[in-house]
């Protein structure tokens, strides 16, 4: 693991020692044509700080060989199922656990988070329709937010390890047993399940999203698990050793309860890591307000998390790393909103200063880098289907909806300001 | 799209023409004192290949 860090951060320093020659050139070149300072700030942020990570990445993950499969297990294993007013959902995501094929028994803690619909009379109705290798138990908590739900099922758990799925969020058959052999075999204190868009053949804004998912978000994951360090184990579906969850206190009353969790337990110095084959199909946003709101508040749980735990008192010498990585995210943000796209509007003013004929090359290199995602992801035999439009809207319009939504995320986190779970 | 999130966003697309338009206004006032062939942007033009 060390060696394989030493090596692909070493070639990455390569690669950005090679762009830092090839910037200081364009930068002589453009001479007094834009201010030095800026012109530094945008190449660091939109090219050699993204070169440097990416392709680190990329060494890592081409040099990580996932184990073949772990031991199955048959211990039994809790499900914390959190909704409010999710009355349309909620059946679903209890069929695709009551369905699950897994070797112990499974009981499903649906917590109704003040719902004022028919949530209630749903999770009662999975309830009857249990068989013998699963169960349902309503619990109520009528306290506002999404901890509190979390944290009320997390009094009810009675096992090694739990899970948490989303109500809007259903289990691949398979999923349970594969992240429950990768929690029990692996020793992990969280691990992060692989999500995909439930919707992903519906409007344009899912579409986008798939590849997020499925190229973006899995390589990061992937990336970071392959260290014991995954920075965020997702609330959607995850796995947790119980007595570490309840020695950090649970989750926190803030908005991104899961990441600030999973920054607590790397804070102990425990392993939390990722499983690509235990896969689940979540319910993600098909329009841009909601996409927008979503993505504000993944970047303000991220500012929580690093107010929480700082990148230097975090456990290891990986996880301190990846969280430095998060924080620098921030610029390449900014970078991506106030140097890339001025640049293109100067590429198209005639003015191909700051982006120019080069970019296609970088452009290039970004989908080799997707490439190799995508093949990784087709050998663990995930069935997904393809959008070109998706696809082209992934490619193109994505980033600046991301970065807007996360600049946005970052203030807020920054003004310590509270929203509701809704 | 909630109408802080709306007004938040529009902010950011001002805020980017703004850096555009002040970059423009760098550049070309970079061109007017020196307005040889071998100004920056004119040298960029003509070999695109040195740049990103």
């Amino acid at each position: 693991m060390k060696t394989r860090f030493v090596v692909s951060v070493g070639l990455a320093g390569v690669w950005l020692a090679v762009s830092l020659y090839l910037a200081a050139g364009w930068v002589r070149a453009i001479g007094g044509a834009l201010p030095p300072g800026y012109l530094w700030w945008a190449i660091g942020g939109m090219a050699l700080l993204p070169g440097f990570l990416m392709s680190a990445m990329f060494f890592s993950n081409l040099l990580h060989r996932h184990p073949p499969g772990h031991p199955h297990t048959d211990e039994p294993v809790t499900v914390i199922l959190c909704a409010r007013n999710e009355e349309t959902n909620i059946p679903l995501a209890i069929r695709a656990l009551r369905r699950q094929k897994y070797a112990g028994h499974i009981h499903i803690l649906a917590v109704d988070n003040g719902s004022t619909d028919g949530t209630r009379r749903a999770i009662l109705a999975q309830q009857a329709a249990c068989g013998p290798g699963c169960s349902v138990e309503y619990v109520a908590c009528p306290t506002p937010g999404k901890a509190n739900a979390l944290n009320a099922g997390l009094a009810r758990v009675r096992t090694p390890h739990f899970l948490t799925v989303d109500a809007d969020t259903w289990l691949e058959e398979n999923a349970v047993q594969r992240i429950m052999d990768h929690i029990v075999a692996r020793n992990s204190a969280c691990v992060a399940g692989n999500l995909f868009a439930a919707n992903g053949r519906g409007r344009l804004w899912a579409r986008m999203q798939n590849y997020d998912y499925l190229l973006s978000i899995a390589a990061v994951k992937r990336f970071q698990g392959s260290y014991r360090s995954t920075l965020v184990a997702q609330g959607a579906f995850s796995a947790y050793n119980t007595a570490e969850v309840r020695a950090v206190g649970g989750w926190q009353e803030v908005m991104g309860e899961d990441i600030v969790l999973t920054y607590s337990l790397l804070q102990k110095g425990l392993p939390s890591t990722y499983e690509p084959r235990a896969v689940g199909y979540t319910t993600v946003p098909d329009t841009a307000g909601s996409l927008y709101s979503q993505r504000r508040r993944w970047a303000t749980g991220m500012i929580e998390g690093l107010r929480t735990v700082r990148p230097w008192q975090q456990g290891t010498a990986y996880s301190r790393y990846f969280t430095w990585v998060n924080l620098a995210v921030i610029w390449l943000d900014l970078a991506f909103l106030f140097g890339f796209i001025p640049g293109v509007l100067l590429a198209v003013c005639g003015y191909p200063c700051l982006v120019g004929i080069l970019t296609l090359f970088t452009a290039a290199v970004c989908l080799v880098l997707y490439l190799s995602m995508y093949r990784y992801q087709r050998r663990l035999g995930i069935p997904f289907r393809n959008s070109l439009t998706g696809l082209v809207g992934f490619m193109l319009f994505f980033q600046a909806i991301q970065s807007t939504a996360a600049l946005h995320g970052y203030l807020t986190g920054l003004a310590h300001r509270k929203e509701v779970w809704k | 799209m909630k109408w802080g999130n709306l007004l938040f966003a529009l902010g950011v697309a001002a805020a980017i023409l703004a850096v555009t338009a002040l970059l423009l206004v760098y550049i070309r006032r970079g061109e007017a004192e020196a307005p040889s062939s071998a100004t920056p942007a004119a040298a960029m033009l003509a070999a695109p290949e040195n740049f990103t």
